[in-house]
């Protein structure tokens, strides 16, 4: 307990933590609960989180064999992990120069990074889409991942966390005969480990989760991305059987909480950018 | 090994001139000290011999050449920061090894992976180990290679960027308030090793100060900076004995020396060379004491003097016969051939 913080404001704060846990988890609860009961249970009257007859064995073969799950799931490792690693090729040189080094208009481009952040991803689909269609690129994989390469929040991000390394460093590494490049691969990189990961948590997330581009630029549905696919499932379905789509939707969500847990130490570090002391 | 020459540098910041016309030679296996008050444009000039700054106007020569248009790594120096700025995800090993893996492996055989399958890497990296063992034996940090900065106290981090910076043996040091954030103890401590390092490798050395003890105990000569113009160059008893201007004489020597404004001038006398005799006596100054500093081994006797706004100091042995006391009326006489006369801009007169 905090200094000074009274047995009443402990429990009350423990309280409101607790009502916000169970708005957030019921849905995922139920999620998980359904994948795992017979559709007579499913449309009970009666509330009960575990199932009278198991029925999971029966929901996640569905899940797996009547829509290609693992293929949805490769695509959105493929498309995540594509659009990762390039906004990091992006945005850590751009990051890097933005923070350390000394350039007319710089602080104009910084500008216009900002600016990049306000403007929501459904404001430029319709150009982007219409790119895309003159090049010939709609419905791949990469009219799913080009798009999402130039980060604003990304080189923000990096840029805030490479404001924090000491100059020092860098006119030691100039000394010592390394270039820019090398200076930022050699040392800011490894520095910037926990600030990246954080990036990385939120970029895999909301593209994983992404919805919106990929119903409009797929048809294809051997490349639909995840959330893509639960839709193809419940067309092919006719939108009544709710176990194995449940049990698809758990799938899909799964590799994100695995994700989160992994990193989760070092992506609230990275977040308060408290990687570099001294 | 090289000698320096800066020819009439100067720099801007915006509007503010930071240094204004510096010339100053530097010999071969000197060790020159800059000092100065914070601010008064010694770091600059140390950044710029080193490359991390462009001077506006003016030359750099290290060892005969031009190096104005050099990037950092071309010039053949070293430089220790204040900071250390040692890099922290790497160990000491590879912290001292970095500036020769620059040098000896091309850009495939320091890559990871791929630069250990590739000819001639090991034979490199085994001639690298072997110098950063050197340099390892000469700080004593051998033991120390395998951990990270992190694991360092302060005096071990010290010892480490000096070794990166005289594994590969360069033509000069720079030298950036390397001892500042150690405590008063080790700073005494690795001042006189520094000096023995240096003689030892023969090195040319600029170490840049604000530690007018740092600057007397150290350097061959004593470059005094004020305002981004060097006052006075010349060894440290010189400076102390011998300034070219007010301004240096007050800036060097703790406490400071008594000036005292006379006829179309100063008389600016050390502490040491006042004598405290009776107040009565012929050519005596009166004044009334107004505080003693005991030291140990001498006495600082603050004695307030009318039409002087701070009170002259007098260093006396502690353990001499007179005694002063506070309020006591005292008088005091500078020993004559160590009465320093300035005009009235500070100039010397002699």
């Amino acid at each position: 307990m905090k200094p000074g913080g009274s047995i009443l404001g402990h429990i009350l704060r423990h309280l409101l933590l607790i009502a916000g846990l169970v708005i957030m988890l019921t849905p995922f609860v139920w999620m998980i609960s359904t994948s795992l009961k017979p559709p007579n249970e499913i449309f009970s009257t009666k509330l009960s989180l575990l199932p009278n007859n198991w029925a999971a064995a029966d929901n996640y073969g569905k899940a797996f064999t009547k829509v290609p799950l693992l293929r949805y799931l490769l695509n959105g490792v493929i498309v995540t992990g594509g659009i990762f690693l390039l906004q990091l090729v992006v945005s850590l040189p751009a990051a890097y120069a933005l923070a350390k080094l000394r350039f007319k208009g710089r602080d104009i481009l910084f500008t216009m990074v900002l600016i990049g952040l306000m403007i929501p991803a459904q404001a430029p689909a319709i150009p982007r889409y219409v790119m895309l269609y003159e090049v010939g690129l709609l419905d791949s994989y990469a009219a799913l991942i080009v798009p999402f390469v130039f980060s604003a929040f990304g080189i923000f991000l990096m840029r805030q966390f490479f404001k924090t390394v000491p100059d020092d460093l860098m006119h030691a590494a100039r000394i010592d005969g390394l270039g820019e490049f090398e200076i930022l691969w050699r040392i800011m990189l490894p520095l910037a480990m926990p600030a990246m990961l954080a990036f990385g948590v939120i970029s895999v997330v909301s593209h994983w989760n992404d919805f919106f581009w990929p119903l409009i630029v797929i048809q294809t549905g051997d490349l639909a991305t995840p959330p893509l696919g639960t839709l193809f499932f419940r067309n092919e379905e006719a939108g009544s059987d709710f176990g194995p789509l449940m049990a698809g939707t758990v799938v899909i969500t799964a590799p994100l909480v695995l994700l989160f847990l992994a990193a989760q130490r070092r992506f609230i570090e990275g977040v308060t950018l408290s990687g570099m002391k001294g | 090994m090289a000698t320096i020459s800066i020819e009439a540098v100067r720099k801007n910041f915006g509007p503010v001139e930071v240094l204004k016309d510096i010339s100053l030679e530097i010999a071969d296996g000197e060790f020159l000290t800059l000092l100065g008050p914070s601010g008064c444009g010694k770091s600059t000039l140390l950044r710029i011999i080193a490359g991390l700054e462009r001077n506006d106007a003016g030359a750099i020569v290290i060892g005969g050449r031009r190096v104005d248009d050099l990037p950092a790594r071309d010039r053949d120096i070293a430089m220790v920061f204040q900071s250390y700025a040692l890099y922290p995800h790497m160990t000491v090993a590879q912290n001292i090894g970095l500036p020769l893996s620059m040098r000896r492996m091309n850009v495939w055989q320091r890559l990871p992976w791929i630069g250990s399958m590739l000819p001639g890497t090991a034979a490199a990296r085994r001639t690298i180990a072997k110098d950063v063992a050197e340099a390892a034996q000469a700080l004593d940090i051998g033991p120390l290679l395998g951990r990270k900065p992190g694991q360092l106290s302060g005096g071990q981090k010290q010892r480490v960027a000096l070794g990166r910076a005289m594994v590969r043996h360069p033509a000069a040091f720079l030298l950036d308030e390397p001892l500042s954030n150690l405590d008063a103890k080790l700073r005494v401590q690795m001042r006189s090793e520094l000096t023995e390092l240096q003689r030892r490798l023969g090195a040319t050395m600029i170490y840049v100060t604000h530690d007018q003890a740092e600057a007397m105990t150290m350097s061959d000569r004593v470059a005094v900076m004020l305002a981004g113009r060097l006052e006075q160059v010349a060894p440290p008893r010189r400076l102390y004995d011998d300034p070219e201007t007010l301004a240096v004489a007050e800036f060097v020597g703790s406490p400071k020396i008594n000036v005292m404004p006379v006829e179309g001038g100063f008389h600016a006398v050390r502490p040491e060379a006042m004598q405290l005799v009776a107040p009565y006596e012929a050519g005596a100054i009166a004044g009334h004491v107004r505080l003693v500093e005991h030291m140990g081994s001498e006495s600082l006797v603050h004695v307030e003097v009318k039409g002087q706004p701070t009170p002259l100091i007098a260093r006396i042995d502690a353990h001499a016969e007179r005694d002063p006391q506070r309020g006591e009326a005292v008088g005091l006489k500078p020993l004559p051939h160590r009465v320093l006369k300035f005009d009235s801009e500070g100039r010397r007169v002699r």
